[in-house]
């Protein structure tokens, strides 16, 4: 089972923190947001054209991977983050 | 009825004042941090448009007067093969059952399930002008919205100038017929205006009231043809926010230039003409004349049929009126800057 954790304004504005999900096989990460969470969860994270927000960081065990082709599996732990964006 | 809230947009949140017998009374921030530029009273709903750059827009309603709201839970987005990201909500209205919405990049959304799902005006996105429109200081945006009634609705976007439908959005056309543009070589162009502000006589859906970056115009049929109705009677042809509730009867807030955007001389000045334009006088009972170096954005000025009238500044400072201008009162102050003001009644 992968996660997918939700943090800071994404997760206030999403409503959760967390998001457990099955993978029978390895699949890109964009393809387990879209299976995974709701619409305006996904719009949070990714615009309609399907680039990741530019102040968000997604980290994938915990390396800094903003790639939604990027295959992750059960017990890939994903970590959504708003950039630190204040200067 | 009398207006008994005014919601105020504003960069880092929406603040809601609450009529408290004689005065007002400001509610804590609603969506915290949050940019709103775009807020509306739509039946007995108020709706906001709550923004941050982390996570993009939202779009939310409140059936309570904005104590609890519900956010959209399909967003307001640009189909796939426009290859096009919504960047912001710049304005929200209705007429009847059906709302609209104009966003940046400039663009009309309506919906016609209480904003459930949304849907691009495309005889307008397919309009051959579009690409040579371009961004103001504000982004390319769709600021004004006005449905006029079920067919005629007119639109104006930074910069790009006036357009119009007469068949529900199906066609559109240019409508700048004699507002000047200086700043393009040909100073009297089909579009490419740099319109700030439309509003409608509500009294007259035929005319309109329009700031632009060089003078204060009207239509008296909907957007076919513009007299400057500014020139030579007001401090300066220049400023943001335009409002009107009728009949006959506009406010503006002009300001000194656009690379100074303060109000003139350092006075803080409504002007209100109650003859659509033809006479115009400064209001000012009640707003500070001294050393006053801030600024009116365009939609930070809103208005009521019952002669309320409130606008916000980029310093954060919050006014109304409820005789038509005539007094003023400070709601409140350092607020952060104001992107969008309306008054009315839940």
């Amino acid at each position: 089972m992968a996660t997918i954790f939700l943090h800071a304004m994404v997760k206030e504005l999403a409503g959760r923190s967390a998001i457990e999900c099955v993978l029978d096989d390895p699949a890109p990460l964009g393809d387990v947001l879209r299976a995974n969470l709701t619409e305006r969860e996904l719009f949070l994270i990714v615009d309609e054209t399907g680039a990741v927000r530019e102040h968000l960081n997604i980290f994938i065990d915990a390396r800094k991977i903003k790639d939604l082709t990027y295959a992750i599996e059960n017990a890939t732990s994903v970590d959504i983050f708003p950039a630190v964006s204040g200067g | 009825m009398s207006a008994n809230t005014i919601a105020v947009g504003t960069l880092k949140g929406l603040f809601i004042f609450d009529r408290n017998g004689d005065g007002w009374t400001c509610r804590e921030p609603q969506f915290n941090g949050q940019s709103v530029f775009a807020t509306q009273f739509i039946g007995g709903s108020l709706w906001a448009a709550p923004f941050t750059e982390w996570t993009g827009q939202m779009l939310c309603r409140s059936e309570d007067g904005g104590r609890t709201w519900e956010t959209m839970e399909h967003p307001l987005k640009f189909p796939e093969e426009t290859e096009t990201a919504l960047k912001k909500i710049w304005q929200i209205t209705a007429l009847g059952d059906r709302l609209f919405a104009g966003v940046e990049p400039s663009a009309l959304f309506t919906s016609d399930d209480g904003g459930k799902s949304w849907q691009l005006c495309e005889g307008l996105w397919n309009h051959p002008h579009r690409a040579q429109w371009g961004p103001g200081f504000g982004g390319l945006c769709m600021h004004t919205v006005l449905p006029i009634d079920e067919n005629n609705w007119v639109v104006a976007t930074s910069t790009g100038g006036c357009y119009k439908t007469s068949d529900g959005g199906g066609t559109w056309t240019a409508a700048n017929k004699n507002i000047v543009a200086p700043f393009l070589p040909d100073p009297e162009p089909e579009f490419g205006q740099c319109v700030h502000k439309i509003a409608y006589d509500p009294s007259n859906p035929n005319r309109l009231f329009l700031q632009h970056h060089w003078g204060v115009y009207r239509s008296d049929d909907r957007g076919d043809n513009w007299i400057n109705v500014g020139k030579d009677k007001l401090p300066t042809d220049f400023g943001f926010a335009c409002a009107s509730n009728g009949p006959d009867r506009m406010f503006i807030i002009p300001i000194k230039a656009d690379a100074e955007r303060v109000f003139p001389e350092g006075r803080m000045r409504v002007y209100r003409s109650t003859d659509a334009g033809e006479n115009w006088e400064a209001l000012s009972n009640g707003l500070p004349q001294k050393d006053v170096y801030d600024c009116v954005l365009r939609d930070s000025m809103g208005a009521s049929s019952d002669g309320s009238v409130a606008f916000g500044t980029t310093g954060g400072s919050v006014y109304f009126s409820g005789d038509n201008g005539d007094s003023w009162e400070c709601l409140g102050n350092h607020l952060p800057r104001i992107t969008s003001v309306r008054v009315g009644t839940v």
